[in-house]
């Protein structure tokens, strides 16, 4: 197993695709359909250290991307963030950029390039153990 | 337009105790003239009566006469007008002029309406005897316009009362027709530009609905290439075939919407369906995750009006009140009737309009908010299209807690179909409420 990536996305076709396209790269997938749902999976779930990437959507009900994305660069600061979403916003990807995501990708993107993404956020993750 | 004669206008502008509710400009059924006077009768036997009295003002002769006996007036002064209308040319010039500041309509005649809306025909009844000898006595216009185009000279009564009123000819008539048809025509321009405008704050919204089923396509699309196996092939093949057509969907919604209309006959238009179809352009003005819209359809009504653009009414005032709330917030939607009047209500719980924005609201390319996701035009056009069906707008607000608009349509009293009953099955009160957490791809989340 290459690593473990909690996909937050409140589309569940969109989740579904992406589980594909991880799962069959090697990953481990775990999914949630909101940031309160996320936040639900990476404390009450497996062990945080399991967890390797956050590929996570903006626009979603409840706790939202951007909320989400504070807690978990708060509470878990070593595991790299992936922003992808369909609302292309050039001043909210340099800024949450300047906050620490790794990525900032605007769907529909190929795969190539997602699994490019992963694979670096997941090298950052590695740079941090040791 | 000032609005010192409420009374004639029947315009009501009241604060209620929990806010300010403002009316526009119309003739209201509650006039206090003599509403019950039959207007044709009255039109022939004034028209009779003037003969005897006044030899041909209407003569571009008379107006230049009355012209130089004209005292001037100061730049304070509104100008007085008073208008003989028919319909639909006289109704358009009394809109216009309804937005010209500095011009104060004193009176209103109608001629006849046509006779394919009676109910706009009670609306308007003014009775004319009463009415000219106020608009002569009490009233003392500057004006006298007559948009009847009667080849006979105008019910005005006495000639001794019409020394401070000019009564321009039949060409000045046809002028300010000319006038208004060529600003009717801007109008409709305008109204389409306001559509093309409104995608365009609606663009990033858009974009986000149709950039997820385009990576769903994507994704699945990649794998199918390397799939091997039938069953899991034939699931991602439905996957992409979802999602494609999510993306037809939303592209026939907008199709309907951004249409240029068609100068074409009224037809029957169920209010809450183009309410709905506003909806399925509307909801991109913000994101809806944590929005909750209340539908209280307490009946279905029919108007006759061009469907495009009753949708275009309701489309801008859904964006006003989700831009309003920002995200977070609830929406209501409601639906009335009564035997002679549809009532479709848009509320918002966001900051709601001070009381010093309400006169201003409604003019062209006034708006409070920030620079690409408002026109100013929209309330001005939504108002334009309102008057044209012979409606009026109502606004409740109070600051801090949201802003309600109530549209108010005459309906047909006849049947607006053939074959139909008086009142349709669909002004029957069904009292349809539901309660909805929207999701991107409909309304999948209803409580009744």
């Amino acid at each position: 197993m290459l690593g473990g990536v909690l996909v937050i996305d409140d589309e569940p076709d969109v989740r579904r695709v992406i589980r594909l396209t991880l799962e069959k790269a090697g990953y481990d997938v775990v999914e949630a359909e909101d940031g309160e749902q996320a936040i639900q999976v990476i404390n009450e779930g497996e062990h945080p250290m399991v967890l390797d990437v956050i590929l996570t959507d903006i626009r979603m009900p409840r706790i939202n991307g951007l909320e989400a994305i504070t807690y978990f660069q708060r509470e878990y600061p070593s595991v790299p963030l992936i922003v992808l979403t369909g609302f292309p916003d050039l001043a909210m990807a340099i800024r949450l950029l300047d906050c620490g995501i790794t990525d900032y990708l605007v769907k529909p993107v190929e795969r190539e390039k997602l699994m490019s993404a992963v694979a670096n956020a997941l090298a950052q993750r590695r740079i941090h153990w040791f | 337009m000032t609005r010192n004669d409420a009374r004639l206008l029947g315009e009501k502008i009241s604060f209620t105790r929990q806010g300010v509710m403002e009316t526009s400009n119309r003739l209201s059924p509650t006039n206090s003239l003599s509403p019950s006077c039959p207007e044709k009768n009255v039109w022939a036997s004034v028209s009779h009566g003037f003969d005897h009295h006044m030899a041909t003002p209407n003569t571009p002769q008379a107006s230049h006469q009355l012209n130089k006996a004209s005292p001037a007036l100061t730049p304070d002064d509104p100008l007085r007008i008073a208008l003989f209308l028919s319909h639909p040319k006289g109704l358009h010039a009394l809109s216009l002029f309804e937005q010209i500041p500095g011009i104060e309509i004193v009176g209103i005649a109608t001629q006849q309406v046509s006779d394919q809306e009676p109910v706009q025909s009670q609306e308007w009844h003014d009775p004319l005897g009463t009415l000219s000898t106020l608009l002569l006595n009490q009233t003392s216009p500057h004006v006298l316009l007559d948009f009847t185009g009667d080849s006979q000279p105008q019910a005005l009564g006495d000639h001794s009362q019409l020394a401070n009123t000019e009564i321009p000819g039949p060409y000045t008539a046809s002028l300010v027709e000319k006038i208004v048809e060529h600003k009717n025509g801007w109008e409709g321009q305008m109204a389409q530009i306001e559509k093309l405008a409104n995608i365009g704050i609606l663009a990033c919204e858009i974009l986000h609905d149709i950039n997820n089923p385009l990576f769903v396509i994507l994704g699945f699309s990649e794998n199918l290439l390397e799939e091997h196996h039938s069953v899991a092939a034939r699931d991602q093949a439905l996957e992409v075939l979802q999602a494609t057509k999510r993306i037809i969907k939303i592209c026939e919604e907008l199709k309907f919407y951004v249409r240029q209309s068609e100068p074409k006959d009224c037809t029957p238009v169920n209010l809450t369906q183009q309410l709905e179809e506003a909806m399925k352009v509307a909801r991109y003005a913000v994101g809806l995750e944590n929005m909750t819209i209340i539908r209280t359809y307490s009946a279905h009504p029919i108007i006759l009006a061009r469907p495009e653009e009753i949708v275009q009414i309701f489309v801008n005032l859904i964006i006003n009140a989700l831009q309003a709330m920002d995200g977070r917030g609830t929406l209501t939607l409601e639906a009335d009737c009564t035997d002679l009047m549809a009532t479709i209500s848009i509320g918002d719980t966001g900051p709601g309009i001070p009381q010093e924005h309400m006169r201003k609201i409604f003019e062209p390319f006034y708006t409070t908010k920030p620079p690409g996701k408002g026109t100013g035009l929209g309330l001005h056009s939504v108002r334009s299209l309102v008057q044209q069906y012979g409606g009026q707008i109502l606004i409740q607000s109070v600051v801090g807690e949201g802003a309600t608009f109530h549209l108010e349509f005459p309906l047909p009293p006849e049947p607006v179909l053939p074959g139909t009953p008086k009142f349709p099955s669909s002004h029957t009160p069904t009292s349809t409420t539901w309660k909805e957490s929207v999701t991107r791809d409909g309304m999948t989340h209803r409580k009744k």
